[in-house]
């Protein structure tokens, strides 16, 4: 076991801490592809031919250096989940304007045993299927619900235009209601809209939510736990980025300009450590756009010192009418001058 | 006429309220003495007198009482209707006319002031962020860019973000005086409580931000803007960008007109909403209200990264928006059930 990590390098365990559960199911997986003695059919092998005979290497680069930019490219924290294609609002949410509609799921019921390769098909590289398939196999994915983990099968297809050696291409799976990870996990398009109608009705932080739903495995003595808050955070925001919530931020009954509008800040806030590419409108760029407004101070309906303006002013304000009065009359006499009477 | 004869005109209606006897006249006496609160405030002439006030105060001098009169100055508006059948009316009125010439004058004069003297530098404009980059700007308003905020000589920069010489209101705002985190978020709503759009802040929250979203982001300036800090956004607007927040009034909502005490009534909406029927029903703390729902995810945006809280936030604002059209739809549902319409859903048009 420790020689085959070695062989596979610092890799294996980066996807193992990555991943989490989901290479400890890959790990088993692969292992009779690494163990295979009959190299001259290793798909791994020949991709790895391919690709060293496209390096650009030029003169300041050594092989060396290509090496580790192809091994930094191959980080999996940069991976991409198997789903790409649109994902459709959850049905409560839905408005007739949507051009996709959300199908409902119910508990995975109807699922079929496999899930079969088709024209969607693409690995998490972003490669989709070319010419006639290849090294297809059949294997396990554990569909993640929201009460249970459901086990099926599913086609894949070695990818030989991914970096990523083991990358396998797949079939989207959104047509049955699931969000493919990375071909050995899915997940529930409703478990990810169930978080969603959670933490926009109460207070639900992820791990409040991945705690009722670990509960709830175990409850329905599901064949496996529930995934870990790590991955289960990430492929919530992948499966958002993919998710069309969008809307054109209008009222319907304002329209696109509307006459009335309410400004107001909130402190939802981020670490500003964390700040990367944030560009508010407040962004600007003298060398592009620069104005030379109207200098001086604010023009007041009361002309005079800022002094006598304030003492009128509190003497305006005496709740003593009386006594307000009597206060403006002597302002008055001392200010006759400066009000040019 | 100059600002000598506005102090004179003021002076003269100060006498006035002075002589009446405020015990006979107890009401008239009181608008009087708030139009004169106005006048001796620390605010801006335009805050006052807003343009489109300037043509109904002129034909006022002249004896004409114009309908939009009462609507864009509430002060004069209240004064006016407390006048009828009183004895002193011809002297108030009078008075009245020659503060409205010298106030319609004056205020004219500051904003050709303001539009005149506003030079272009540099313009070479360009649309630099796109609708679909808000994933990575923070910045979404269901549009694209109109145009880049422009860069103001002698108003912006590091000298004048700390310059409180021209803030006169000393509103604090200690919610976001943490700083290991963020400015937070910059939302904008209509009064129905959709989210026209929002922009995460790398530093706290001003003027700046929501001038900025206005200018930036919408072909044409909202008439009314509400914000608890709008006695310094009119000003500010103004200044900058005369020409299209011009016929823009900023006033303080209701909920936070308590806070304002130095701030004069022109500000307040509150005053507005005595001479303008179509701003009594707006619920100006609905920006307050949705806000309050944004905390539930005020804990988990506080750990999270960049581009997370960034898709966190506007999955919340995406998920508040289509339960509130989908609360349009019921409620017209019910009224079209009521009335015996017949609805088409499908023909509903896409928000």
């Amino acid at each position: 076991m420790k020689a085959d990590r070695a062989r596979r390098g610092p890799l294996f365990n980066v996807r193992r801490r990555e991943n989490g559960y989901a290479n400890h199911v890959l790990k088993k997986r692969t292992l009779s592809s690494v163990n295979s003695t009959d190299l001259s059919h290793c798909p791994h092998i020949s991709a790895a031919k391919i690709e060293a005979s496209d390096l650009d290497l030029t003169l300041e680069q050594t092989v060396e250096d290509r090496a580790a930019c192809i091994l930094t490219s191959r980080l999996i924290s940069t991976t991409q989940p198997v789903s790409y294609l649109q994902i459709a609002p959850p049905a409560w949410l839905h408005l007739p304007g949507d051009s996709i509609k959300e199908k409902p799921f119910r508990c995975g019921l109807y699922l079929p045993d496999l899930f079969s390769l088709g024209k969607t098909s693409r690995c998490s590289c972003g490669s989709q299927r070319r010419g006639e398939p290849s090294d297809v196999q059949v294997q396990e994915i554990t569909c993640f619900t929201s009460n249970v983990a459901i086990i099926k099968h599913i086609e894949t297809e070695y990818c030989a235009a991914c970096r990523y050696t083991k990358g396998r291409i797949g079939p989207d799976l959104g047509e049955y209601g699931l969000f493919n990870w990375n071909n050995r996990v899915a997940f529930s398009h409703e478990l990810m809209n169930n978080y969603t109608s959670q933490f926009t009705t109460s207070s639900t932080p992820f791990f409040a939510f991945h705690q009722t739903i670990t509960n709830s495995y175990v409850s329905e003595d599901s064949p496996i736990p529930f995934i870990t808050l790590h991955l289960f955070l990430s492929a919530y925001f992948a499966f958002r980025r993919l998710q069309v919530l969008e809307t054109k931020m209008q009222c319907s009954i304002c329209g696109e300009n509307p006459s009335i509008v309410i400004a107001d800040g909130v402190s939802i806030s981020f670490p500003r450590h964390r700040v990367i590419n944030l560009r508010p409108p407040t962004y600007t760029d003298r060398t592009k756009v620069c104005v030379k407004p109207a200098g001086g101070k604010i023009q007041t309906p009361f002309s005079g010192p800022a002094k006598h303006r304030s003492a009128f002013q509190k003497a305006l304000e005496m709740t003593d009418i009386d006594r307000s009065k009597d206060q403006l009359r002597q302002l008055m006499i001392l200010y006759q001058v400066l009000l040019a009477i | 006429m100059t600002k000598d004869d506005l102090a004179k005109a003021i002076a003269e209606f100060l006498n006035l309220y002075l002589e009446l006897p405020w015990n006979r006249y107890l009401k008239l006496s009181n608008r009087i003495r708030q139009l004169l609160r106005q006048l001796f405030a620390n605010e801006s002439i335009l805050q006052l007198v807003s343009p489109d006030a300037i043509q109904p105060l002129q034909k006022y001098s002249i004896g004409d009482i114009n309908d939009k009169l009462a609507p864009n100055i509430p002060a004069f508006g209240m004064i006016l209707q407390n006048l009828n059948d009183q004895e002193v009316a011809p002297r108030v009125h009078l008075a009245l006319q020659n503060l409205a010439h010298a106030l319609a004058v004056q205020s004219e004069f500051a904003l050709k002031d303001l539009l005149l003297r506003r030079k272009v530098i540099t313009d070479n404009r360009e649309t630099i962020v796109d609708e679909q980059n808000w994933k990575m700007t923070g910045s979404c308003y269901g549009r694209s860019m109109r145009q880049m905020r422009p860069f103001y000589e002698g108003r912006d920069g590091s000298r004048n973000e700390k310059s409180t010489d021209d803030q006169i209101c000393r509103k604090f705002y200690d919610t976001y005086k943490k700083d290991k985190l963020t400015g937070g978020l910059m939302a904008l709503w209509c009064p129905h409580l959709v989210c026209l759009g929002f922009h995460k802040m790398p530093r706290a929250e001003g003027r700046d931000d929501v001038f900025s979203a206005l200018y930036c982001y919408f072909d044409i300036a909202p008439s009314v803007v509400i914000y608890d800090f709008a006695c310094q956004l009119a000003p500010y607007c103004m200044v900058r960008e005369p020409e299209f927040f011009k016929n823009t009034l900023f006033v303080i909502d209701e909920m936070h007109a308590n806070g304002h005490s130095s701030c004069s009534q022109a500000c307040f909406l509150s005053n507005y909403m005595q001479t303008r029927p179509d701003l009594q029903p707006v619920y100006s703390s609905a920006a307050e209200c949705s806000n309050s729902g944004l905390n539930r995810i005020r804990k988990s945006v506080s750990y999270m990264s960049e581009v997370n809280a960034i898709i966190y936030t506007h999955t919340y604002i995406s998920v508040w928006n289509r339960r509130r059209e989908l609360a349009f739809q019921r409620q017209a549902d019910r009224q079209a059930e009521l009335t015996g319409a017949t609805f088409y859903p499908q023909q509903r048009e896409e928000i």
